[in-house]
């Protein structure tokens, strides 16, 4: 008699056991969309075998840019410029260069036959980094095949764009951003800006 | 709100002040609102979460609180009638059903955990398995939650096993679950010890405020002035594999196991300083770790209160669990004594270290990191016959000499398995530690390579000062508490020290602008 | 173990001879911990002195913002705005030429929320009759560096105007209280610190006239610049905020009788674009305001600017001849369009204007000297 009370009250347990489990599945669930959108903890997050790490994932990320050729020199924008401006050859204009002010930074614009190119250095001895170029003719071509004067269709291929109403495409890649104006359906102007403030030290 | 700020010192300095004005019998709930205030500021989002835990937990607390009392008390009216085996079986009903509770409990709990902390590492297995690209969760973990969910859990299978009774009050228990100088890093505290002191009441008492003082300010010395100066070297030397290989990876194992004992001993230090200052004995998390002599030594003193979580919830269970037992007589009979009882304990700590890696984050570095940790431990278990006889052979083994070679070999072989979480990638680590000895180039540790790293000379210079200062501190506790002796010297000397250390933090310390780990960012490709 | 629990109940009750009474204890104590709250008060204010950036021998533009202090009141115009107005403009020679009183309060990179500020903040010391402002700030719609943020607001004096000023500038990592105790943002550069950190630790330099900052090197303009880069769609347009702010200026210069005055300085780096010409043109016609850019073929002409001789970093900024030029002819447009009087035969302001002069010609001459010696100018004192 008493077996049987339990072996039948052990099947109820089981049944209620189960049904929990699901309510309890169920609320996980609900709290789960909630941090979803939860805002960030306000805590470094350190990668500590010390402390748990409260971010869920953490792969390393590549670094992305946009690179274009001149000659048999690639440019990569974002890269130390050292050698690629060795690359490039020395050129007749000197370089212009534009003191931050008051500050150390320097900006130098160097001139090369179809392109201008820009620097950045944090200080006088610090490592001078390529932050963009601006192209002028159709001697230029990106690395992926766009040039001045190239049909407003092109970009759109060849970067798997949208053409909107705007007259400028911003398209990123990494940190790096490229910039097309168009003007009556063709590309008008090309140039890369690489965000400055991501170089400081080095 | 990070323990570096000003505005957790005004939270804190307003915080004491009022603790001592109120009621004391108002204390606790004072402490209660502090620490809602405080996890407020990781949004409310986060605030529903740990109610839901503190909450559950307390419920589920009581029920089986409930149940058991309704057992006693049966058992005291009728135990007279029933024979053994009825005793027997009604206990054994109970039991299954405050079973029940507590697993519920568990699952739902651990089920948060491991939906928020784990899914997106789940999917990321199975996108690598059958080539899948399915979309990443980025849940936004809760502050604190690995910590708050494993001491109510441990709060809840002590109240099953009857340690003992649970808290009816859920404000009470609520308190325990979200303490706030314990929320961000720990200790993993046990309720019937922190709540022997949590609740007070508390007369204001000259001795603890100024213990808790220096130890507040101790920890702001080790994090502020090391921890947060060394960042920028570790983050730099672990995000650029390619080009920091050989002696750079010897650097960076050093440099970030210098780090972390900084950054979470200080941190530890100000959490334990915050409660005594509030009257509150908080559980020790450190015993100064690098003086171990070997890694089981090393677990025993370094994050004391997660390694006993560990032991008491998972491996004395897992150890003694039938499924467990049929293993052990299995293993014995097919595989001999000696392998036979071996297995059993191997394969429970196996699992410990594997579901320790796993709690310390979703990814497979840090479950590597355990197994590491692991395969050390049971080694050097398998060869300390070996060891022991040559510490009998040879005798110079018990001078201090050796002893330092042993705790120089601890340091070393810890902080090679620890770099695994600064790398985060299995495969990069064992490349750049294999580095250290295919890439010869030592040279680079005195041409002033070091100096590119976003830290000057100087600074360099503070941290080494800073840690002969730690190691100093580290030596005189091998006679007791420094501040016990400290307090014996005329009060004025103890404030002209206390200011040079305040001073030294506010100068010394790599906190604010100036020291933005974010500014030594270079470019990868 | 007895005896010394016992000397510790001793200690504790305060029978030891040496303490009679538990008051005077407490009393000791107390003022032990007064008096280390009032040393360590000391020491950080001593070492706030001592870590805060002297802005002598770099970023000396630094050295603006609190300078204004020195020749506040009875100014007739105040030229806010960035470098392209402390570098463009000779105060003096507005003063030796047409007995204008004129002040600047400009700082690198000036914001127009600074500006703004800045001329709030005047009104506390003066009223001027004009307020000039250059619109090249206009462009940014958010602070770029948390370094000129500092140069613009470390200067100011407390007032509820500084408070406003702040939290309008701040970026994301910065706090309020880094600029009440300014320790806080500076002391990392104790592994930086110089014999001028020291020297300069109570006293400083002065470095502009009446906000005005003198170069005499030439380096011209070259024949070819950089290509103007093309403007990003969110680029074009100023940001609401700067169209806030200047409003916000233009009411106020209202509410006081103040003329305001818009510039573009005749600079050739960065470029000035016609869609942002067109804006503040667009602005000035429709509240009536005057507006002058420097780079109009007109104007320039008038000026009498060369960019092979008036400029010292290949035309940024104007150097000493650029910027008298610029003085004389804009002295006289606001003489004519302002109304300003002349008041260089009030004998007080004559006199006080004249230590300027003399200062002006010392530190011109000063320069002279070390472009000689050592072929460039790297010290604004020459020295």
């Amino acid at each position: 008699m008493k077996t049987l009370k339990t072996d039948i009250e052990n099947k109820t347990n089981a049944r209620i056991f189960k049904r929990l489990i699901a309510a309890a599945l169920a609320c996980v669930l609900v709290l789960s969309l909630l941090a979803g959108c939860a805002k960030k903890p306000d805590e470094p997050a350190e990668n500590t075998t010390g402390k748990p790490v409260e971010k869920t994932t953490a792969a390393p990320v590549k670094v992305e840019t946009f690179t274009f050729k001149k000659g048999s020199a690639e440019v990569v924008i974002g890269a130390e410029a050292a050698a690629i401006l060795t690359a490039l050859g020395p050129q007749d204009e000197e370089p212009y260069e534009s003191e931050s002010c008051a500050l150390e930074g320097l900006e130098i614009t160097y001139f090369y036959p179809g392109f201008d190119l820009y620097t950045y250095k944090a200080s006088a001895n610090a490592t001078e980094y390529i932050t963009g170029a601006t192209f002028w003719d159709d001697t230029m071509e990106t690395g992926e095949g766009l040039y001045i004067g190239a049909p407003a269709a092109k970009v759109a291929e060849l970067y798997n764009v949208t053409i909107g109403d705007s007259s400028n495409i911003s398209i990123k890649k990494g940190d790096c951003e490229l910039l097309v104006v168009l003007e009556n359906d063709a590309v008008k102007m090309i140039t890369y800006n690489y965000p400055a403030e991501l170089i400081v030290g080095g | 709100m990070s323990f570096v700020s000003f505005g957790f010192i005004a939270f804190l300095a307003a915080l004491i002040v009022l603790y001592y004005i109120v009621p004391k019998r108002v204390q606790w709930m004072l402490l209660l609102a502090g620490s809602v205030f405080f996890y407020a500021f990781a949004g409310w989002k986060a605030m529903i979460f740990i109610a839901v835990t503190a909450l559950s937990t307390w419920l589920a607390g009581l029920l089986i609180g409930r149940r058991a009392a309704a057992r006693d008390a049966y058992l005291k009216e009728h135990g007279g009638e029933l024979d053994r085996d009825a005793k027997k079986a009604y206990k054994a009903r109970v039991k299954k059903q405050t079973y029940l509770i507590m697993a519920l409990c568990l699952a739902l709990n651990l089920g948060i955990l491991a939906v928020i902390k784990y899914t997106d590492f789940g999917i990321s297995i199975l996108n690598g398995i059958f080539r899948l690209n399915l979309g990443y969760f980025r849940f936004a973990l809760p502050m604190g939650i690995s910590f708050y969910i494993f001491q109510s859990m441990g709060y809840i299978i002590d109240v099953y096993r009857g340690k003992y009774a649970p808290e009816k009050n859920p404000a009470r228990f609520a308190l325990f679950v979200s303490f706030f100088p314990q929320l961000l890093q720990g200790p993993i505290s046990r309720f019937d010890e922190l709540g022997k002191t949590l609740y007070g009441p508390h007369a204001f008492d000259w001795n603890n405020i100024s213990k808790g003082a220096w130890r507040v300010l101790w920890g702001y010395f080790k994090k502020v002035i090391v921890a947060d100066r060394l960042i920028t070297v570790v983050t730099g030397l672990a995000g650029g594999p390619e080009k920091y290989k050989g002696v750079y990876v010897v650097a960076l194992v050093f440099f970030y196991a210098i780090e972390l004992y900084a950054d979470f001993t200080g941190g530890i230090d100000i959490t334990i300083g915050v409660a005594q200052m509030l009257g509150i004995e908080v559980a020790e998390n450190f015993d100064r770790p690098f003086f171990s002599l070997n890694i089981t030594e090393y677990w025993r003193r370094w994050h004391i209160t997660m390694g006993t979580w560990f032991r008491d919830y998972i491996f004395y269970p897992l150890s003694v669990s039938p499924r467990m037992l049929k293993i052990s007589k299995w293993s014995r009979d097919k595989l001999g004594q000696a392998i036979g009882k071996r297995v059993p304990v191997y394969l429970s700590t196996i699992i410990v270290w594997f579901v320790t890696g796993l709690w310390h984050g979703a990814a497979w570095n840090f479950i590597v990191w355990g197994l590491l940790n692991c395969l050390v431990i049971i080694v050097s278990q398998e060869l300390a016959p070996l060891y022991q006889r040559f510490h009998k052979r040879f005798k110079f083994s018990n001078t201090k000499g050796y002893n330092v070679f042993q705790m120089f070999r601890t340091f070393w072989l810890m902080g090679f398995i620890r770099v695994l979480d600064v790398y985060r990638d299995v495969p990069v680590t064992f490349r750049q530690v294999g580095t250290v000895f295919t890439h010869w180039n030592w040279g680079r540790l005195f041409d002033g390579s070091l100096l590119k790293l976003g830290l000057g000379w100087q600074d360099f210079v503070v941290v080494l000062l800073a840690c002969g200062v730690m190691l100093a501190v580290s030596i005189m506790q091998n006679k007791g508490q420094v501040r016990d002796r400290l307090i014996r010297r005329p009060a004025a000397i103890r404030a002209a020290l206390f200011v040079l250390i305040v001073l030294l933090i506010m100068v010394f310390g790599a906190y604010g602008i100036g020291y933005d780990a974010g500014q030594f960012i270079y470019v990868q490709f | 173990m007895g005896t010394d629990t016992s000397v510790k109940n001793e200690l504790n009750t305060g029978t030891d001879p040496g303490v009679k009474k538990p008051g005077k204890r407490v009393l000791k104590a107390v003022l032990i911990a007064l008096a280390a709250v009032a040393v360590l008060a000391l020491s950080l204010w001593l070492l706030q002195r001592l870590l805060v950036p002297k802005y002598i021998s770099s970023s000396e533009e630094g050295l603006l913002v609190k300078e204004y202090y020195s020749y506040a009141g009875g100014n007739d115009v105040l030229f806010v705005g960035d470098c392209e107005v402390y570098s463009n403009f000779s105060t003096v020679k507005m003063w030796t030429e047409y007995g204008i009183t004129s002040a600047m309060r400009g700082s690198p990179q000036q914001l127009i929320w600074h500006s703004y500020y800045m001329i709030e903040d005047t009104l506390r010391y003066e009223t001027p009759k004009v307020v000039v402002y250059n619109v090249l700030s206009m462009k940014y719609g958010e602070p770029q560096k948390e370094a000129y943020n500092r140069l613009a607001l470390d200067g100011m004096e407390w007032s509820p105007v500084k408070r406003q000023a702040i939290r309008a500038s701040m970026m994301s990592d910065e706090s309020m209280l880094s600029y009440v105790f300014p320790i806080l943002r500076y002391h990392s550069r104790w592994s930086e610190l110089k014999a001028e950190d020291v020297k300069y630790m109570f006293k400083t330099k002065q470095l502009s006239h009446n906000g005005y900052v003198m170069r005499v090197d030439v380096k011209p303009v070259p024949s070819r610049l950089p290509v103007a880069k093309p403007l990003k769609d969110d680029e074009i347009k100023f940001a609401d905020v700067c169209w806030e702010y200047l409003d916000k200026m233009r009411t106020l210069c209202e509410s006081k009788g103040i003329k305001l005055v818009l510039i573009k300085a005749p600079t050739v780096e960065p470029h000035w674009y016609d869609e942002w010409e067109a804006q503040i043109v667009e602005y000035a016609d429709k509240y009536g305001l005057d507006y002058v850019n420097f780079l109009k073929e007109d104007v320039l002409t008038a000026t009498g600017l060369d960019y092979s001789t008036d400029t010292f970093d290949a035309g940024q900024h104007m150097n000493l001849s650029g910027a008298e030029k610029l003085a004389v002819w804009f002295g006289a447009y606001l003489r004519d369009n302002a109304g300003l009087e002349d008041h260089r035969g009030d004998n007080d302001l004559a006199a006080k204007w004249q230590s300027k002069i003399d200062y002006y010609e010392e530190m011109k001459a000063a320069q002279y000297r070390q472009l000689e010696e050592k072929g460039t100018v790297d010290s604004y004192w020459g020295d």
